[in-house]
C-alpha cells in the first residue's frame, strides 16, 4: 500500500543542542500510529515539522504529491490541508465560540462541496458537541475543548489526523471518551499520528508504536 | 474569501484600540481636507472666470489730431474735433481682435462713452463743458482659458503699441492679487493634505500593525488550517479599508452639512452632488487598504 506520509533522514535542531534528528517513518492510509516519548523528546517538534510549521533542516517529506524541500508559500496551503492537527495547547481563539473556532478553519478549505459552516456543523456533531456550538472555550470543560480541537482538525476532512498529546491534559474517563472517539474516527478511515506520553491509555485502538528518544527514534 | 475578509475585517474593526481611533480621526481630517480643497478650488476656479469674464481691457484712441494724422488713410476728414472713418475703426479692431488672447473687442464712440457718463454721473457735469472730453475707446475682453499672470499684460502692452492708441487701462493688479492667492491657497492646502496624509497613513499602519500582534493566534491558526497568504492577510488589509470607509463617511457627511449649511444661509454654492460624497468615501477606502496592505505585507510574510 502506498504511504500517506513518509519522513526520510528529517533533521531539525533548535538553538542548543536540542531537536529532531535521522528521523525516518511513514504512516499509511487509515493506519493508527502512537508516537511515544517521555517529555522533552521531540514529539511536538516532529508534529511542526510534518506540518511544516516548523522547516527541516535536511532530510525530506512526502505528503501525497508534495515534498517538504523547496517547497513554495504558494503550496504551504495545499500541504496543510492534507493534515488536521489537534495541538497540545488547544489554540483556541478565546473569543470565538466553539462553531466560530471550527468555522474559521473551514473556511480556509474552499475547494469541498460543503459550504463551510455545513461542514463546521458536522464536526461538531461527530466530536458529540452539537449541543455546545454557542459555548466559548473558557464556558467549556476541558475534555469539551478537546473535542472542538478535534473537530476543528476534521472539518476539511484531511487523510492524517495529526493529535499532539490530545489525552494528557484530561481525567481518565474523559480520555476514554476521546480515545473512543479518535477510535471511531479512525474506523472511518482517517489516519493517526498520535503523540503520547501515556501509551497505555491508547491499547484498545491498536496502534503501531514508534519509540522516540532525544529526537531519535529508538524503535 | 472576499467574504471572508469582510467579515473577519469587521470583527477586528469592532473591537477598536485607543490607536484605531486615531487612525479615524486622522483618516477622517484628511479627507474632509481633501474634500473642502476640492470644493474650494471649484469655487474660486468658478469665481475666477466670473472675473476673467467681466474684466475688460479698455484702450482709448488718441485725441491728438496730428498723431492720428499720420495713421489716417490722407483722404480721411478730420474735422473740429475728429471724426474717424469707418476703415480706419476697424483696422484697429481688426488688429486688437488678432492678438491671440483676445475673445471679443467693442467700439466705444465719443458720443456713446458721453451717454455712458450721463447716465451714470447726470447731465449737469457733462453740460458744464462746451465739448465732449471722452475719448472713444475699445473695450476688449479676453479669453476666458487665459493665463491672467501673463496675457493681461501682454495684450495690453501689444494694445499700447498700435498706432492710433492712446492710452491702456486694465484691473491688473486686482486680477493678479487674485491669481497670487489662489496659488499660494493652493501650495498651502497641497501641503496641508500631504501632512494629513503622512500623518493618517502612518496611524493606520501602526493600529493595522497592533491588531495584527493580538492577532497571531488567527494567523496562525488560518495557515496551519491551510488557509492562503490572503487569507491571513486579507481580514487586516479589510481593516484599513473599513477604517477609510467609516472616515470617508464621516468626511462626507460633514462636507455635505457644511455645504448645506452655506448653500441656504448665504444661498452660495450647490448642495454636493452625490458622487463627490461617493468618491470621497472610495478614496478613504483606498488610503485604508494601502496602509493595512503595507502594515499586513509586513508582518504577515512567512506563514
Ligand atoms: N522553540 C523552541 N526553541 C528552543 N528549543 C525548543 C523549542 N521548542 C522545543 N524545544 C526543545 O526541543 C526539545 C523537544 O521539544 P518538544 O516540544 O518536541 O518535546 P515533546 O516531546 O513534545 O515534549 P512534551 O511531551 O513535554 O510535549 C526540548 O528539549 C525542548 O526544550
Ligand atoms: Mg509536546
Amino acid at each position: 500500500m502506498i504511504d500517506l506520509i513518509k519522513l526520510l533522514n528529517v533533521n531539525y535542531q533548535f538553538n542548543g543542542s536540542s531537536g529532531v534528528s535521522g528521523i525516518s517513518f511513514e504512516v499509511k492510509p487509515s493506519e493508527f500510529v502512537l508516537m511515544v516519548g517521555k517529555t522533552g523528546a521531540g514529539k511536538t517538534t516532529l508534529l511542526k515539522l510534518i506540518s511544516l510549521e516548523l522547516i527541516p533542516a535536511s532530510g525530506e517529506i512526502f505528503l501525497e504529491k508534495f515534498r517538504s524541500s523547496g517547497i513554495k508559500p504558494s503550496t504551504l496551503p495545499f500541504w496543510r490541508r492534507q493534515l488536521g492537527i489537534v495541538y497540545q495547547d488547544f489554540r483556541l481563539l478565546r473569543e470565538r465560540t466553539a462553531l466560530e473556532n471550527v468555522r474559521l478553519a473551514a473556511a480556509c478549505e474552499r475547494n469541498l462541496p460543503n459550504r463551510p459552516k455545513n461542514r463546521s456543523l458536522k464536526a461538531l456533531a461527530r466530536v458529540g458537541l452539537s449541543h455546545k456550538i454557542h459555548s466559548y472555550p473558557d464556558e467549556l470543560s476541558t475534555g469539551e475543548q478537546q473535542r472542538i480541537t478535534i473537530a476543528r482538525a476534521l472539518v476539511n476532512e484531511p487523510f492524517l489526523l495529526l493529535a499532539d498529546e490530545p489525552v494528557s491534559n484530561l481525567d481518565e474517563e474523559t480520555s476514554i471518551e476521546i480515545i473512543e472517539l479518535l477510535q471511531k474516527l479512525n474506523q472511518a478511515g482517517t489516519a493517526m499520528l498520535v503523540a503520547t506520553h501515556q501509551p497505555e491509555r491508547f491499547t484498545p485502538c491498536q496502534p503501531r508504536y514508534i519509540r522516540i528518544k532525544e529526537g531519535m527514534i529508538v524503535e | 474569501m472576499i467574504l471572508f475578509s469582510l467579515r473577519e475585517g469587521w470583527k477586528n474593526f469592532s473591537n477598536i484600540s485607543i490607536i484605531g481611533l486615531l487612525s479615524l480621526i486622522s483618516l477622517t481630517i484628511t479627507l474632509l481636507l481633501i474634500g473642502f480643497a476640492a470644493r474650494g478650488f471649484i469655487l474660486i476656479e468658478d469665481w475666477k472666470s466670473g472675473m476673467l469674464g467681466r474684466f475688460e481691457i479698455e484702450a482709448f484712441l488718441s485725441e491728438d489730431t496730428t498723431k492720428l494724422r499720420q495713421v489716417l488713410t490722407p483722404d480721411a476728414t478730420i474735422l473740429e474735433g475728429i471724426t474717424l472713418d469707418s476703415t480706419f475703426l476697424e483696422g484697429i479692431a481688426r488688429q486688437i481682435k488678432a492678438l491671440t488672447d483676445v475673445e471679443e473687442v467693442t467700439y466705444v464712440s465719443k458720443t456713446a462713452a458721453a451717454r455712458r457718463f450721463t447716465k451714470q454721473f447726470g447731465e449737469e457735469l457733462f453740460d458744464l463743458l462746451e465739448y465732449n472730453p471722452l475719448p472713444a475707446s475699445y473695450v476688449v475682453k479676453l479669453k476666458r482659458d487665459a493665463d491672467p499672470s501673463k496675457s493681461w499684460e501682454r495684450t495690453s502692452i501689444a494694445i499700447e503699441e498700435i498706432p492710433g492708441v492712446d492710452d491702456v487701462v486694465y484691473e491688473g493688479d486686482l486680477l493678479l492679487s487674485v491669481d497670487r492667492f489662489y496659488r499660494s491657497f493652493g501650495t498651502v492646502v497641497a501641503i496641508a493634505v500631504m501632512a494629513a496624509l503622512i500623518v493618517s497613513m502612518l496611524l493606520t499602519i501602526l493600529s493595522v500593525q497592533s491588531v495584527i500582534r493580538s492577532k497571531e493566534e488567527f494567523i496562525r491558526i488560518v495557515t496551519l488550517s491551510g488557509g492562503t497568504r490572503w487569507m491571513a492577510r486579507g481580514p487586516f488589509v479589510m481593516l484599513g479599508a473599513y477604517y477609510g470607509i467609516i472616515s470617508g463617511l464621516f468626511a462626507a457627511g460633514v462636507i455635505s452639512l457644511i455645504s448645506w449649511i452655506i448653500s441656504i444661509s448665504w444661498e452660495l454654492g450647490t448642495v454636493m452632488p452625490l458622487w463627490w460624497l461617493f468618491l470621497i468615501v472610495a478614496i478613504g477606502a483606498v488610503f485604508g487598504m494601502i496602509g493595512a496592505g503595507w502594515a499586513a505585507g509586513r508582518r504577515i510574510r512567512e506563514v
